[in-house]
């Protein structure tokens, strides 16, 4: 008998990845924006597969 | 165990889904009795969780898809060779796969939840953890 595989979706909060190890927080993001042209934080929920 | 550990995880956090699947799932059963008591000890109900088959939608469906075992992850990417990158070993930060308890004895289920969470706890630290 196969075992299960299992996946699961999972997700992270309060840090935009970009690599393993590389971590950039949302205030970090949202500094590099201007008022003439601000940088937006979008809420996104992470689907996570197990 | 994965998922229920997980869900606890995120649930903490305010944000985030988490499902499970699958490759060769036995559809509609539900958790190993031993698995369930296992995570009722720390709190957390397997009761309700049905085994599903894994489907190409719901891989695409997901952001990240975490596997137990290496021969998984191939099956998966060569189901859906769009989900590479996606796809990663739960071990991967520590070298190793998760050990299936499925009709195996209490010590094999205690063994696979720790390594399960040794592997949560290396994701955490390298995609999850502000620094």
């Amino acid at each position: 008998m196969r075992r299960l595989a299992p996946l699961a979706l999972a997700l992270a909060s309060g840090c935009a990845t970009f690599a393993p190890g590389m971590h950039v927080s949302d205030s970090q993001v949202a500094e590099r924006g201007t008022p003439e042209a601000p940088v937006e934080i979008l809420d996104i929920t992470p689907k996570l597969l197990v | 165990m994965a998922e229920g550990l997980l869900r606890a995880r995120f649930a903490a956090r305010g944000r985030g889904t988490v499902a499970s699947a699958g490759i060769a799932a036995l559809v509609g059963r539900p958790a190993d009795p031993l698995a369930v008591e296992l995570l009722a000890d720390r709190g957390i109900d397997l009761s309700a969780h049905r085994a599903r088959q894994l489907t190409p939608e719901m891989i695409g469906s997901a952001d990240l898809v975490l596997v137990m075992e290496t021969a998984q992850q191939q099956e998966i990417e060569r189901l859906s060779p769009a989900s590479r990158g996606r796809v990663h070993r739960l071990g991967r930060f520590g070298g190793f796969d998760v050990e299936d308890p499925f009709r195996r004895p209490w010590e094999a289920f205690e063994r696979a939840l720790a390594q399960i969470e040794r592997g949560l706890d290396d994701f955490d630290r390298a995609f999850w953890s502000a620094p």
